[in-house]
């Protein structure tokens, strides 16, 4: 089927054939020439007479002309010969590392085959770190075929992420610049840092935030309800009491499969030591917000727990700072393997926060709750702002069968999921003439023709005047 | 000359008289303005010393006791130039060459040289045409008719060529006959026929017009003259008029000037029959038909008519 990429110049093409053919049917003749030497008695006037007649006149003349300016239009507008097949490209995405494995691209590819689309599974590195990367991931493959397949009209794209990642500010900015919908299919991966305990982190569905040691009036148990904090993707149980009863908390999160939230409401967590003098501190920051306020600073970490943060991930037991302060002093951390454990990671918070008060109401208290009552390892993508608008579904973990991770990219396929990205977004943006054709010949060929036309309409009109 | 045979034979018995005496010539069948000896009587004068004692009128010298001169008018040769012009527009009709005006004028020429030649004048031909200019002297041997019919046969019309700076070559003691259709250097040829007609000269203009140039054929044409491929108009039905117009203001004009330099005019038709026309020029009337620019073409007319 013959297609044009630049459907306006082909019209512009077929308007000017329908002039010439209107014109056609005025007969605009040259009057047969008689030699007169009393000629300079006549009258000077136009030597061309116009008539309109019912019928076209000149017609081979006319053929030749629409040819000529059919040919031409076409050859400039992006003429290609394409199969009806090739219009839509599903692309799917997936972290490389945790869906690299090759039968299952090609049993999402199977799933995914329909006669009009081309199907194309890629994997893409770092999407754990930085959900951004499958983006740029899918904007580079979405242009390598968009040149490769002319003819493709739009993009489907399906992005399986894992649900926790250390920032989500590269998918925030590479949103932006994807032209249509985005499915995104959440998996809980395992923890990144300690992959060895990701026992608990199998399941599928919503788990639930409790807050527990806490008095009624629980500044904390008010933001978790304020923010709909209880149906998180894992069960996350803070603790409010102090650090005398922790422990005991603690082991009654046995087999708890995320993480465990030591944020006594009163005093300073295990680990952390009080501060001389006590100060105060402006602002706190998390997860790429700040929440501003009159905090009181009354601890620091330990010792032991300083050594441990500032070794980064080459200790044995890694902690990771999960909120700041302004000046960049730990306010929240998380430990993974910690002697006696049994949660998938301990989150210990030093933040002061007044009975009664409404700070953790404010809006920038949103980042902060949500780094805190993510799953181990990271932030929690599906609350991120920039993946939160988009299509987002569960999908079990990559463990024994896949079977259920392809059924679901087929279902999210298969629906309505919003619009299509257009795949001339993703092609260079040439003038109609820098466009090639395809195939290949087909513009020069539609040109040859139409000059070939231009010719024979010359010669014929030049045979004509002749005669 | 079987062409040229009934031609002939219609003119056989004209004679060509000059309009005015001739001047200085060799003796011949004209009036001349030179007094000589002759047997014809004219006049007395008185008798002047260096005079011919032989002219004395000895007897009425014995009845006045007074010397006469005995004076007769001369007689003199005309010699005659016939001048066709050959330029493209005298190819017209070109469709039927039989009757265009150079075959016209070609027959009118040939007419005209037999009655100078019959009169026994010597008659010469200056034929101009596209490869130039082709002459033949004045001669009264005989078969110099033929001589002048076979040039003239020999001869194609074409090019633009000017009549008027040999015309002014020619000299002026002469009869000089101009065969053309005015539509070349008209206004330098008037000029130069004026200058000519002052020294003494006899010029006599047979405009050639085509009936053709009169009765355009019907429908729209985009016309050009020959001589200028150019300039191309387009003749509509609404023209003709103005057309017409224009043509007889052109022909009525070309007759006054002709006549105000001196020289006759004869307006000769390409249907027009060649004899009669040469007739015409002879006896200095006009056609029947001709010379009335307001008219359309008439079939020619059994016999001449009188009147300039």
């Amino acid at each position: 089927m013959l297609t044009v990429a630049f459907p306006w110049i082909f019209g512009a093409a077929v308007a000017a054939s329908c002039g010439i053919t209107l014109l056609h049917f005025l007969s605009v003749r040259t009057p047969p020439v008689l030699a007169l030497p009393t000629a300079r008695f006549v009258t000077t006037g136009n030597a061309r007479a116009v008539a309109r007649q019912p019928r076209l006149n000149d017609v081979l003349l006319l053929l030749l002309r629409v040819l000529a300016l059919l040919c031409a239009g076409a050859a400039m507008s992006g003429v290609r010969w394409q199969r009806p097949s090739a219009s839509l490209l599903r692309l799917v995405v997936a972290d490389d590392a945790q869906w690299g494995n090759r039968p299952w691209r090609d049993s999402v590819a199977r799933a995914l085959a329909r006669a009009d689309a081309v199907v194309e599974v890629h994997g893409a590195r770092g999407v754990a770190d930085d959900p951004g990367a499958a983006l740029v991931a899918a904007t580079q493959h979405a242009a390598r075929a968009a040149a490769r397949h002319p003819s493709l009209t739009a993009v489907e794209l399906t992005l399986l992420l894992p649900s926790t990642a250390a920032t989500t500010q590269g998918y925030a900015a590479w949103r932006a610049y994807w032209p249509g919908a985005v499915r995104v299919l959440l998996t809980t991966a395992p923890p990144r840092v300690a992959r060895d305990s990701a026992s608990g982190v199998s399941a599928v569905g919503r788990g639930a935030v409790r807050v527990q040691g806490g008095a009624r009036d629980d500044v904390v148990a008010a933001a978790v309800g304020h923010w709909s904090l209880a149906g998180a993707l894992q069960e996350v149980v803070i603790e409010r009491a102090p650090a005398a009863d922790r422990t005991a908390g603690a082991d009654n999160a046995a087999a708890l499969a995320g993480p465990f939230v030591h944020w006594p409401a009163d005093g300073m967590p295990q680990g952390w030591i009080p501060r001389a003098p006590t100060d105060s501190v402006g602002a706190l920051a998390a997860a790429g917000g700040v929440l501003v306020g009159p905090f009181v600073r009354v601890a620091a970490p330990g010792p032991h727990l300083a050594a441990r943060i500032d070794s980064g991930g080459r200790a044995a037991l890694p902690v990771q700072v999960v909120a700041w302060w302004s000046d960049g002093q730990p306010a929240a951390v998380e430990e993974r393997g910690a002697a006696g454990q049994r949660a998938a990671c301990l989150r210990t918070v030093a933040v002061a926060v007044p009975r009664g008060s409404d700070l953790l109401l404010s809006p920038g208290a949103r980042e902060l709750m949500n780094a805190l009552i993510a799953p181990c390892g990271g932030v929690r993508v599906s609350s991120a702002p920039a993946i939160a608008q988009d299509l987002v579904r569960p999908v079990a973990a990559p463990s024994g069968s896949a079977g259920s991770a392809v059924s679901a990219v087929a279902a999210v396929s298969a629906g309505d999921n919003g619009r299509l990205a257009p795949a001339a977004a993703f092609r260079d943006p040439q003038l109609p003439w820098q466009r090639g054709s395809d195939p290949w010949w087909l513009a020069p060929a539609l040109l040859a023709l139409a000059l070939l036309a231009l010719a024979a309409e010359w010669l014929l009109r030049d045979r004509e005047a002749v005669s | 000359m079987s062409a040229y045979g009934p031609l002939l034979d219609a003119l056989r018995g004209v004679r060509w008289p000059a309009r005015r005496a001739v001047g200085n010539a060799p003796p011949g069948a004209h009036r001349s303005t030179q007094k000589g000896t002759a047997g014809e009587f004219t006049e007395y004068r008185l008798y002047r010393q260096g005079d011919d004692p032989r002219a004395l009128d000895w007897r009425l010298l014995a009845r006045s006791d007074r010397a006469f001169v005995r004076l007769s008018d001369d007689r003199a040769l005309l010699c005659t130039w016939i001048v066709v012009d050959a330029s493209a527009s005298m190819a017209f009709p070109e469709e039927a060459a039989a009757r265009s005006k150079f075959a016209q004028a070609r027959l009118v020429a040939v007419g005209l040289a037999a009655i100078a030649h019959a009169s026994s004048d010597p008659v010469g031909l200056l034929v101009v045409h596209a490869q130039g200019m082709q002459r033949v002297p004045p001669r009264t041997r005989r078969g110099t008719v033929q001589e002048l019919a076979r040039v003239l046969d020999g001869v194609g019309p074409g090019g633009s060529a000017p009549l008027a700076p040999l015309v002014a070559q020619l000299p002026v003691h002469a009869r000089v006959v101009l065969l053309t259709d005015c539509l070349g250097d008209a206004d330098a040829l008037l000029r130069t026929v004026a200058a000519h007609t002052v020294a003494g000269a006899q010029v006599e203009c047979v405009h050639v017009v085509a009936d053709a140039e009169l009765a355009l054929p019907s429908g729209t044409f985009l016309v050009h003259d020959p001589e200028q491929p150019r300039d191309e108009r387009v003749l509509s039905a609404a023209g003709r008029a103005a057309y017409r117009e224009r043509f007889d203001n052109f022909r009525r004009d070309m007759r006054t000037r002709w006549r105000a330099a001196g020289a006759g005019y004869t307006e000769v038709r390409t249907g027009d029959d060649a004899a009669r026309a040469a007739r015409a020029v002879v006896m200095g009337t006009a056609l029947s038909g001709a010379g009335q620019p307001t008219e359309g073409p008439k079939p020619p007319a059994p016999s001449s008519s009188v009147g300039r």
